[in-house]
Parts: C-alpha cells; sequence; structure tokens
C-alpha cells in the first residue's frame, strides 16, 4: 500500500460564487523511501498543495479531496488532535526561508527539544536530559560544524546555510515516514544549495523516508528526484519519472520551460521565452489553461479543457500530447488544416 | 581588436566599511572590497558572479557612483571618478544607470508608470513635460510595454513587466553602462528568459555596456562576453567566458560550476537508491565518490574575519601550507587572470 495516497485535492479562496482556484484537482501517490518532485513557476499551487496535505490551509481556504490518507490513515476526517499527532512527527515539512521560520526568541536547543518534548519517544519526553543529548546528535546529523556551541545559539547568529540545517535536524528529529520541503534551497547559494540537496538526499537515503521536493528549479528536480510533477495554475500537467519526463516531455508547457533554460539554447541566441503571464483569478481560459501562452493551442484548447490521461506514471493534460521528436500528435495537424480555411475566408469576408 | 580605451575601468578598487561590534569593542573593519581591478569595453557585457556576502553589491555602488571608493581607481571614459568634485559626479552618473533585483520593491507603488519614467529626465534635463512624455512613450514601446500602460502603477504589473518598466526607467537617459543586480533572480524561468532576450535586444540596438551581476552561472554563461569570479571582494578568477567555462582554473569557479544545477547530470539521483532500478549498485557507487569531491565543504567566511593568506584555503581540497600565509595575486594563466598558488599544477 502506497505511505501517501490524494486523490482529486482542490483548495479554493474567495467567496463560493467567484472563488480562486490555487489548486484543481491534484492526484498523488508516493511510496514509502521515494523521492518526488513537484515544480512549477510561482503561482502554480505546488506550496498550497504542500500545505493542505499538513492541514495547515485555514478559513476562508477550503480544502476538497476525493480521497487523502496517510499511511491507510484518512487525513479529511481527522480530528485537530488527531493531526496534531501526526503532522511533526510522521510528516514533517520545511519551509523557503529558514530564518523566517526559526522562533528568533528561542535557542537552537530550545526549538530543537520542542519537538521531541510533543513528539519524543517515551524516554525523550521524560529526560530534558535525553532530549538535549538527541539534540545535539541530530546537529551532528546535518553537519553542522561545532555542534555543542551551536545549541545555544540564537537564529540570528545563524547563516541562511546554517539556519536550514537546523531545520532539517527539527524536521527529522522524530523520524518521520515523509518529509515535504517547500523549495529548501531557494534562499541559499551554490555552493550550499549543494551541500543541502546533498545532506537530504543522504538522509532520506539513510532513513527510508518518502520525501517530497517542492521546486521552481527544473535543474534541482532534474538531478534530485525519481519522478515528477509539473503544476501549472494550480492543475498538474504532467507527471513522470525522470529522466525521462526531461529528454521527451509530452506537455508543451513542460517543453516550453526546458526550451525557456539557458542552458538549453546557444549561448548569446534568443531565448525561447513562454509569452505572457500565468493566468490568474479574473483571466482564467475556459479551455486549457495554457492555451492564451501556448505554441500549438487550436480552437479545440480554447473550447475543451483536457484532462489528465495516460499509463500509470506518465500522465499528460493536453489534447494534443507531443511525441518524443516534440511535436503535437492526435490529429493536430488535421485539425489545424480545418481550422485554417475557417479562418481564411472569415479574414476575407 | 582595436585600441579604444574602456568605457569603464577600475584598478585596485577598494571599500572598506568600519561596523560597531558592540560597546567596549573595537570597530570592526569589513573589506567588502579589496583591491579589484577590471574593465569594460563601450557595447560589452562583463559579468560578476559570486555568493551572498562576496563584494558584488558594493561593487555597483561604486561604479554607480552611489559611495566613494575608499582607496584606488575608478575611471569613466578615462574621467577619474573615484576623487572627482560633487559636480564632474553630477555629471557623470546619467552616464550610469542602474537595474535592480527585485522589481516588487525597486518601482515606486504610488507613481504611475509615465511618472516613473518621465522622472530621471525631469530631474537630470532640461527637456519640456511634452518631449518628456514623448521620450517614455518611445520607450514603453522599445521595451515592450503597450501604450495603455502609461497611466497604471506598478501594483498591476506583472514581475516581469514591472522589471521591464525598471529597465525603461533606467535606460531614459541613454546612459552607456547598465549595472544590472540580479535582474533576473527574482523571476520565474519563462519570464527570466523574456527579459534576458530584452537586455540582450537592447544591447545590440543601442551599444549598451552592460555589468550584469549575478549568481547564476548558467544565465552568465548566455548573457556575458567576460566573467570575473569574486570571492570575499576578491577576483579569484577572471577572462573570457569561452575559456573559463569550458577550463575553469581556480578551485573556487570550479566548485560553484560543480555546484550549479544542471539538466544534464542527475548525479545526485543517481546516489538515491532508486526504487525503479535495482542493477547497477557499483556504478552508483561510484557516482557518490565522484560528487562528494566537487562538493564543497563549509560556507564563505566572513568578511569581518577573513581568514589569512588566501580567503579560500579553507574550503579548498588542494590548499597546501603556503594557501594559509601567503595571499596569491591575480596573475595571468592561460588567457585569464587567475589568483592561486597553485593555478599551475591543478591545471597541469
Amino acid at each position: 500500500m502506497a505511505l501517501l495516497e490524494i486523490e482529486g485535492l482542490t483548495v479554493e479562496f474567495g467567496s463560493v460564487a467567484a472563488p480562486l482556484i490555487a489548486v484543481d484537482n491534484v492526484d498523488l501517490t508516493m511510496e514509502a523511501g521515494e523521492i518526488v518532485g513537484c515544480v512549477g513557476e510561482s503561482g502554480s499551487g505546488k506550496s498550497v498543495t504542500a500545505l493542505a496535505l499538513m492541514g495547515l490551509v485555514d478559513f476562508p481556504g477550503r480544502v476538497r479531496a476525493k480521497r487523502m490518507s496517510f499511511d491507510g490513515r484518512d487525513l479529511l476526517g481527522l480530528s485537530d488532535a488527531g493531526r496534531r499527532a501526526l503532522v511533526g512527527k510522521d510528516i514533517a515539512m520545511i519551509f523557503q526561508d529558514p530564518l523566517a521560520s526559526l522562533n528568533p526568541c528561542f535557542t537552537v536547543a530550545f526549538q530543537l527539544t520542542e519537538t521531541m518534548r510533543i513528539h519524543g519517544t517515551d524516554a525523550e519526553r521524560r529526560s530534558a536530559m535525553r532530549r538535549r543529548d538527541r539534540a545535539l546528535e541530530l546537529l551532528q546529523q546535518v553537519e553542522i560544524p561545532d555542534a555543542a556551541t551551536r545549541l545555544a545559539a540564537f537564529p540570528h547568529q545563524l547563516s541562511g546555510g546554517m539556519a536550514q540545517r537546523v531545520m532539517i535536524a527539527m524536521a527529522i528529529a522524530c523520524n518521520p515516514r515523509l518529509l515535504i520541503a517547500d523549495e529548501p534551497t531557494t534562499a541559499l547559494d551554490v555552493t550550499v544549495q549543494a551541500q543541502v540537496l546533498e545532506l537530504l538526499v543522504r538522509l532520506q537515503h539513510e532513513r527510508g523516508m518518502a520525501l517530497l521536493l517542492i521546486t521552481h528549479d527544473l535543474a534541482v528536480v532534474a538531478e534530485t528526484v525519481q519522478r515528477v510533477m509539473v503544476m501549472y495554475a494550480g492543475q498538474q500537467v504532467e507527471t513522470g519519472p525522470v529522466p525521462a519526463i526531461f529528454e521527451a516531455p509530452e506537455h508543451p508547457y513542460t517543453q516550453a520551460l526546458l526550451a525557456a533554460l539557458p542552458e538549453h539554447n546557444l549561448e548569446r541566441s534568443r531565448l525561447k521565452a513562454i509569452p505572457g503571464i500565468v493566468p490568474g483569478q479574473f483571466d482564467r481560459p475556459v479551455g486549457c489553461l495554457l492555451s492564451p501562452r501556448c505554441d500549438y493551442a487550436l480552437e479545440r484548447c480554447h473550447r475543451d479543457q483536457p484532462l489528465l490521461e495516460g499509463p500509470e506514471g506518465r500522465k499528460v493534460r493536453c489534447h494534443f500530447a507531443l511525441d518524443p521528436a516534440g511535436y503535437p500528435t492526435g490529429g493536430w495537424k488535421a485539425e489545424l488544416q480545418a481550422q485554417l480555411p475557417a479562418e481564411t475566408s472569415a479574414g476575407a469576408a | 581588436m582595436n585600441a579604444v580605451a574602456p568605457l569603464l575601468e577600475a584598478r585596485a578598487l577598494a571599500r572598506h566599511y568600519t561596523v560597531s561590534r558592540g560597546p567596549f569593542k573595537a570597530k570592526g573593519l569589513v573589506r567588502a572590497l579589496d583591491g579589484v581591478s577590471f574593465s569594460v569595453r563601450q557595447g560589452e557585457t562583463l559579468a560578476i558572479v559570486g555568493e551572498s556576502g562576496c563584494g558584488k553589491s558594493t561593487l555597483a555602488r561604486q561604479v554607480t557612483m552611489i559611495e566613494r571608493p575608499t582607496s584606488g581607481e575608478l575611471r569613466l571614459h578615462g574621467e577619474d571618478v573615484a576623487h572627482a568634485d560633487r559636480a564632474t559626479l553630477k555629471r557623470l552618473r546619467p552616464q550610469v544607470q542602474m537595474v535592480f533585483q527585485n522589481p516588487y520593491a525597486s518601482l515606486n507603488p504610488r507613481k504611475q508608470v509615465m511618472t516613473l519614467l518621465g522622472e530621471p529626465l525631469a530631474i537630470n534635463t532640461d527637456l519640456t513635460a511634452t518631449a518628456r512624455r514623448d521620450a517614455a512613450r518611445a520607450m514603453m514601446a522599445r521595451v515592450g510595454l503597450r501604450p495603455e500602460h502609461e497611466r497604471r502603477y506598478p501594483h498591476m504589473f506583472s514581475g516581469g513587466q514591472r522589471q521591464r518598466i525598471a529597465v525603461a526607467r533606467a535606460l531614459m537617459l541613454q546612459p552607456q553602462l547598465l549595472v544590472a543586480d540580479e535582474p533576473v533572480s527574482a523571476l520565474d524561468v519563462s519570464i527570466q528568459a523574456q527579459v534576458l532576450n530584452l537586455l540582450m535586444d537592447l544591447q545590440q540596438d543601442m551599444g549598451i555596456a552592460y555589468l550584469f551581476i549575478s549568481h547564476n552561472l548558467q544565465v552568465v554563461r548566455h548573457i556575458a562576453e567576460t566573467v570575473a569570479v569574486l570571492y570575499l571582494g576578491k577576483i579569484v578568477e577572471s577572462g573570457p567566458k569561452a575559456l573559463l567555462f569550458r577550463r575553469p582554473a581556480h578551485p573556487y569557479t570550479r566548485a560553484l560550476l560543480a555546484s550549479t544545477p544542471s539538466l544534464r547530470s542527475g548525479k545526485r539521483r543517481a546516489a538515491a537508491p532508486s526504487i525503479y532500478s535495482g542493477a547497477g549498485g557499483e556504478r552508483e557507487g561510484e557516482k557518490v565518490t565522484s560528487r562528494t569531491s566537487t562538493v564543497l565543504k563549509g560556507e564563505p567566511p566572513s568578511p569581518l574575519n577573513p581568514p589569512s593568506g588566501c580567503a579560500f584555503h579553507g574550503r579548498c581540497p588542494y590548499a597546501v601550507e603556503r594557501c594559509r600565509v601567503e595571499i596569491p595575486l591575480l596573475e595571468s594563466f592561460d588567457g585569464e587572470l587567475v589568483a592561486c598558488h597553485r593555478v599551475a599544477e591543478i591545471n597541469g
């Protein structure tokens, strides 16, 4: 049985009559010990998906799902107490800006032991000494130099990389089975980013945790995860294994994102930019959400919303999914030709 | 190559700040920029690369004449900027303009686009209001903003459009040099490409030189002609882009390149146990070792308390006793300038 099963997760904000759909019908299944990436631009619903999973979406946000279960336990019908027992223990999360997520008024030791005081083993809950020893051990595990003196440090005395390590130590304090990392390296320098990613993957490997890595950086995903879901405007547009999904993207959005990377372009040539911006609350298109920005969009794309379809583990939300050579399939050419004369005659009239 | 004098030339440029470390303690001295030399030619792009705290932004503040350097020379068109009087600075400043990292913070939220764009002209020139408006409209068209945008406020635009406004505003005075401090780091990939394209087009049409400050090596590789790598206030390697990326000579440059995530590598994934692939254990083991050797240990040291000798020796896999004692000088090596005692051995 899968560790995490989500089916049809939808998160809305604002009024019921005209809601802002932040997450639209997302499915996600994770096995124990798996690294899954979630990639998308800002406003694509990556973080809200994670927050909904943790039960951190507050009123007036509305979370709906057909099914949302962790290790066989239903997350939707969970009481507040039940959720508190689960979150922080079996599911842990680290956030983008470590210095903003640590409490500036308390020392590293206090914040680290706090988790154990609530969620720890019996021995840890009883003995403060035990907790302190464990906190020291955790700091050593996340490779903080001079860990013993760092225990007494306040967050402002830590560098960004160091603070993110403390956050990771807090997250793994109770041996979680699922770790959600929401843009864990975005605020860090490249050399430190490499260290932190290395650390996360090592811990994931040693502890057999499942890791959900949320990021906007395609290259980080390409280097780190086994399976990825690409999100756009709250919807999953493509899911599949890495590196296959980057070698032969089936959705025009994935293709366009990859093409926009400087890495994929000849030096000093013009980059292939995606025109326009991500649709907002009021300009959500009727048909495919990408249709106003898509190179291949035809009439059908502007009219009907495509479904996320395909074999298990490789799904795509497009009427004309791309073939390995990068050309649209599904009768795209015929439909384009059928559409063209109509347009020219309309233009002449 | 014709021997035209460079547009901007810096020689041993330094900027130190004194900081208070609390009462009863001696004041500390931060050498944010410590003897940096470089030059930018007309219409060329020089990229400054480095991690946070390495002095990138301090450099920008000297070049834009916001601050006076502590020592060293800075020449714009051969004219000394470091010791210039106020009148000269006022005359020179319009030639160097700046685009900032965060377009959400660098535009006044209470001013319409037209006002924002007209402001540099109103302050620095004696054009009439009509002429200013015409110039602003022409510039809006140039950077891809529509005429109906002129009465809108910054909050009504997306990040990419705001960065276009910021670029347009910087170009209103027709500068010779544009200092771009992380201009695309706050933007999404698809928007980043739009802004980079715009910058390249503008350079081609108007012949502006760029001082492009960035930590993103992939972007630098795309847009720059010359690259200078900064570490703790000093240039550790500088040279033509093609050479620097093909054969990084300084250990720090090598580490930076190795740390930069790339679509093509898949190094970390191979190190993790894949539930999809059972075979290939030996190959995976190899990858793990090769990877760990390229990841840098530790973090950049504090500029308040810099290490002795080569500033990089604490993190350098090649460091020897000499590196701990003696500060390496920036010397030419195989078509580049590199500051490393062991550069010949390492690249031998």
